[in-house]
């Protein structure tokens, strides 16, 4: 493929969406939870917008080859800023996104999560994935740890950080194009 | 960090995945040493500032018999003195 | 008719010859482990294979590690700044020597026993040496296993499993000019590959991806759901309008040559997707060390899209290291090409190719599926053959003597599998 191709993969930003369940005040435990178990089930059921709406307009999505290494000049599996995020989503909307022709099948259990910290205004959460995907070619286990770092946005919960730090992140990966 | 005995400033440790050694200046003496320590089994040894003058203009055949295991650390019990054999002049036996 | 996945029982050069036809060319070559053997043999372990580039063991006693096809390669650097390749295999009882990816040793000390030796391959030592008859029995131990040949272009290391053969040289051809070209878009004129790897795994025969890379026949469909979404006219540069040409190299090296629609664009930097404004320093470093128009013309000619066989594919801005494990499971070593003297440029290189390759790659991961794809499709039993000849009829020459098409033909192809019958069923005598 042409480089020039390639800068089309740098979108516009897309607005973020409405939040669910919105409350003011510090953010707690079983609200990150819900939070969480919200967003995997999105990625799960391939609601795609609703997905998206969950991030704000500073975000962004890491998963990383070696987290040891800094993402603006080595090389990640994914790096996407908000606009990058939106082109994601754009291409699987199209239905043409062959790597997920047919969308894979999956469930995801999070667990072991943990309010970490505070940064700014953002909560930082860790937690870890476990993911079971079905495709034609074989049924397959993904498991990482995760950060996530949330933010209060208009009474409800956004996201403005999510990193994945794969167990096999630097070994052979068969394609991984569903959302993780 | 590793703890060191002694007065020395912190140290620095030059590892790879085949040793790890914590270096570091010990000022215990009457002038400054180099004191190296082989993190994986506590082994100590203190190189003074000849010392350490002598292994930069060490010719590189040197090192290379040092890298032998036969030579000190894994030499048979009988084989007699062992890193007194290191030379270019006494081939180890 | 035979059955896929297995190919008639004749002597293996002949059976090959029988499988491959200047137009089509039989699914079991795909599919049959006995021909994925007889490829490691004659193909992987004899020519000249892209491992790795010196710019990632930059000092003395770097050592990196690295394949040949299955084998694992250690690259090293010696005292002297010589680059080394040797076989990650202890001479003792074959364990590896190396676990870490990387580091900076001089010597190597096997876990297992302690048997020590120097990066460039000497058995140094081993404990207790009197079980050996002390230091002069080490004489008669084995050292770590070299590969014979090696041999660096432009900073690309190749090695060569076989003692004799064609030089590096001869063995790259024409193909050795664009890697100059590629290093030229540096102001200092040295790529550097330091933006570390993605492994990406698919599970389909090495070719699959060997002919999938200069074909200029599948962005259309494989990419239209990332070009449709940014009204991008990139999809034009490989259809029948466009000026560009699939060029054959021989060897089995092909290029799509896109600069012919670069130059008619007219722009710097064009062929990367970016504008002059965005890279300032990097512009004004490439016209001061090569002049203005000289500079401008580098920048508008871009960077070569090359598949150099049997592992190394340029993409313009990325380098893919292709390394077959079985008949079924290759795997892409892909990172971001960097150019020495271009910080500014580079930024902009990692973070267009994080988007576009490797697993969860906006281009690749569907590459990927359609090598998956085609891989369980060749498993049927008919047709047996896959079809070559898109543009056969159209084939001409250019002004230097190469076989070229229309950026969509697949000449590509059909030159690769030539040089496969050269290496797999050499004319008079069996492979």
């Amino acid at each position: 493929m042409t480089a020039a191709a390639q800068s089309v993969i740098d979108g516009t930003p897309a607005p973020v969406g409405e939040k669910p369940g919105a409350v003011d005040g510090p953010i707690g435990h079983l609200e990150v939870e819900q939070f969480l178990y919200r967003e995997a089930r999105l990625a799960d059921t391939h609601e795609l917008d609703a997905w998206e709406a969950l991030w704000t307009d500073d975000a962004v999505y890491h998963v990383p080859v070696d987290d040891s290494w800094d993402p603006r000049t080595h090389m990640s599996i994914i790096f996407d800023n908000r606009g990058r995020i939106a082109t994601r989503i754009k291409q699987l909307h199209t239905g043409r996104r062959h790597a997920q022709r047919p969308p894979s099948r999956l469930v995801r259990i999070v667990s072991n999560i943990e309010i970490v910290g505070t940064e700014g205004t953002d909560t930082v959460v860790s937690s870890v994935v476990q993911v079971i995907e079905s495709r034609e070619r074989d049924t397959r286990t993904w498991a990482g740890r995760v950060t996530h770092k949330l933010r209060r946005v208009d009474g409800g919960l956004a996201m403005a950080y999510k990193k994945v730090v794969l167990v096999d992140s630097d070994r052979p990966l068969l394609s991984l194009s569903f959302l993780i | 960090m590793f703890e060191v005995p002694g007065s020395g400033e912190s140290p620095g440790v030059v590892s790879s995945e085949f040793a790890a050694v914590s270096v570091s200046i010990d000022h215990d003496g009457n002038s400054a040493r180099l004191r190296l320590e082989d993190l994986r089994s506590g082994a100590v040894r203190f190189v003074d500032a000849l010392e350490l003058e002598s292994i930069v203009w060490a010719p590189e055949g040197w090192f290379r018999r040092l890298m032998d295991p036969s030579l000190h650390r894994w030499r048979d019990a009988d084989a007699g003195p062992g890193i007194e054999a290191v030379g270019p002049e006494r081939p180890g036996r | 008719m035979t059955a896929v996945g297995e190919a008639p029982e004749r002597a293996p050069g002949e059976r090959v010859r029988s499988l491959v036809r200047p137009d089509r060319v039989h699914g079991s070559l795909y599919t049959d482990p006995t021909i994925f053997a007889q490829e490691l043999e004659h193909i992987w372990y004899t020519t000249w294979v892209y491992v790795g580039h010196v710019s990632e063991i930059p000092q003395p006693k770097d050592y990196v590690r690295k394949s040949i096809g299955p084998q694992q390669v250690i690259m090293t650097r010696d005292r002297e700044g010589e680059v080394h390749l040797v076989l990650n295999r202890c001479a003792h009882r074959g364990n590896l020597v190396c676990e870490a990816p990387s580091g900076n040793s001089g010597s190597f000390r096997c876990p297992y026993h302690g048997w020590t030796f120097s990066n460039t391959g000497e058995l140094l030592g081993a404990p207790f040496n009197k079980g050996y008859g002390g230091k002069e029995g080490l004489k008669e131990l084995g050292n770590l296993a070299r590969v014979p040949r090696v041999a660096i272009h432009r900073g690309f290391v190749f090695g060569s499993l076989a003692e004799d053969g064609p030089s590096l040289a001869e063995h790259l051809g024409p193909a050795a000019d664009r890697l100059d070209q590629l290093a030229r878009l540096s102001p200092e004129g040295e790529v550097e590959l330091t933006a570390g790897f993605v492994q990406h795994e698919v599970n389909a025969n090495w070719k699959m991806l060997v002919e999938n890379e200069t074909d200029g026949y599948h962005p259309q469909f494989v990419h239209s759901s990332i070009f449709s979404i940014s009204g991008s006219s990139i999809g034009d540069l490989y259809s029948d309008k466009s000026t560009a040409v699939t060029r054959a190299l021989g060897g089995g090296h092909s290029e799509n040559d896109l600069s012919p629609e670069f130059r008619r664009l007219g722009v710097p930097m064009g062929w990367a997707g970016t504008l002059e404004s965005k890279i300032p320093d990097y512009v004004a470093s490439m016209r001061e060390t090569y002049g203005p128009q000289t500079g401008d013309e580098i920048m508008i000619n871009g960077s070569p899209h090359i598949m150099i066989f049997p592992n190394l594919f340029v993409a313009e801005i990325q380098l893919f290291q292709i390394q077959p494990l079985a008949v079924d499971r290759t795997i892409q070593h892909v990172t971001a090409i960097q150019f020495k003297g271009a910080p500014d440029l580079n930024r902009r290189l990692v973070t267009q190719c994080v988007g576009s390759v490797g697993p969860a790659g906006m281009l690749l991961a569907d590459d990927a599926e359609m090598y998956e794809r085609n891989q369980r499709g060749v498993a049927q039993l008919q047709p047996e053959w896959l079809d070559l000849r898109r543009g056969l009829h159209r084939e001409s020459t250019d002004d230097d003597g190469f076989t070229i098409g229309t950026a969509t033909d697949e000449i590509s192809m059909r030159s690769m599998w030539k040089h496969y019958l050269t290496l797999m069923a050499p004319q008079g005598g069996a492979a």
